[in-house]
């Protein structure tokens, strides 16, 4: 959908540097309307630093990512849990608000 | 006699599982626990403590079923409670040198006139520390965020949680899921800046 000419003309003033930085998690969600995703994209192509700074910020991203890795859970975790649940349950309640008349 | 397989994925009847039906419940677990194990272990990083959290936080929604009210999904409840848990133990876990409010606020970027005032370059992946140091790096730095911080980069970056979805988890607005996880990946970004500029 095409905005108003008068909304468009409202929207053109180019974006700082701190507006592009401030849009940067909407922009990776791709969550910004297409008019600013738009004058985002304006900005980095002619400004270096935002550039730079964006690369910097997705690698951090990514290596947020590759440094979290986590093996698989152990097979048995959901086993123990029931057990656990089955051991507390079946307990005297410690108070009527617990007590599972099943 | 479905195959165990096929037990998960069936959808879970809610309103069996609401009355306490223990096989309903049993399914539950069955279904969430390796996700939510991963998702507390995240947050706690310890496996031991990690377990005990998410042994807790099933026993506690069981005996709070009575109190999940139908607006969200009954999964984003159980994380809810979950990450709660898991929050409290990682603060009695805290280390000593875990940043502060106004640490945070020193480790994002300075403007002047609308615009940066320092100059950065992309990173050079060949100038990096050895990986494995590097991860090591990385994860120092997760570890040093204070866990409102850390719990956002967990449930949007790690666990890829959508905006809405880790508002609803945290009890927040999505407004402030955004700014929190803007703040904790630009502290991130300066916090491994001097290992790979
Ligand atoms: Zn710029």
């Amino acid at each position: 959908m095409k905005a108003p000419a008068f909304l468009r003309r409202l929207f053109r003033p180019p974006l700082s540097c701190e507006d592009v930085n401030r849009f940067i998690v909407a922009y990776l969600d791709d969550a910004l309307p297409d008019r600013l995703r738009a004058r985002f994209e304006a900005h980095l192509a002619h400004c270096a630093n935002c550039s730079a700074y964006l690369a910097q910020y997705r690698h951090t991203i990514a290596l947020v990512r590759e440094a979290e890795q986590l093996p698989p859970p152990p097979a048995e975790l959901a086993d123990l849990t029931l057990a656990f649940l089955q051991r507390h349950l079946d307990a005297p309640p410690p108070d009527a608000d617990a007590a599972d008349p099943s | 006699m479905p195959s165990a397989d096929a037990a998960s994925n069936d959808p879970i009847d809610l309103e069996a599982l609401l009355s306490g039906d223990r096989q309903a419940f049993a399914l539950l677990v069955r279904r969430e626990s390796p996700r939510l194990f991963q998702v507390i272990l995240r947050i706690v990083r310890d496996e031991d403590e990690a377990r005990s959290v998410m042994q807790e936080t099933f026993l506690q929604a069981y005996q709070r079923l009575a109190t999940f009210r139908r607006e969200a999904r009954f999964t984003t409840w159980l994380y809810a409670i979950g990450i709660n848990q898991a929050r409290a133990a990682a603060r009695r876990l805290r280390r000593q040198d875990v940043l502060d409010e106004q640490d945070i606020d020193r480790l994002q970027p300075t403007f002047r006139n609308g615009m940066y005032v320092s100059r950065y370059q992309p990173w050079n992946p060949q100038q990096a520390a050895e990986r494995t140091e590097l991860h090591r790096l990385v994860h120092e730095a997760i570890d040093r965020l204070p866990d409102i911080y850390r719990t956002v980069v967990v449930l949007r970056d790690l666990e890829e949680r959508s905006t809405t979805e880790t508002a609803a988890i945290l009890g927040i607005s999505e407004g402030a899921v955004r700014v929190r996880l803007h703040r904790a990946r630009q502290a991130l970004r300066a916090l491994l800046s001097e290992h790979l500029s």
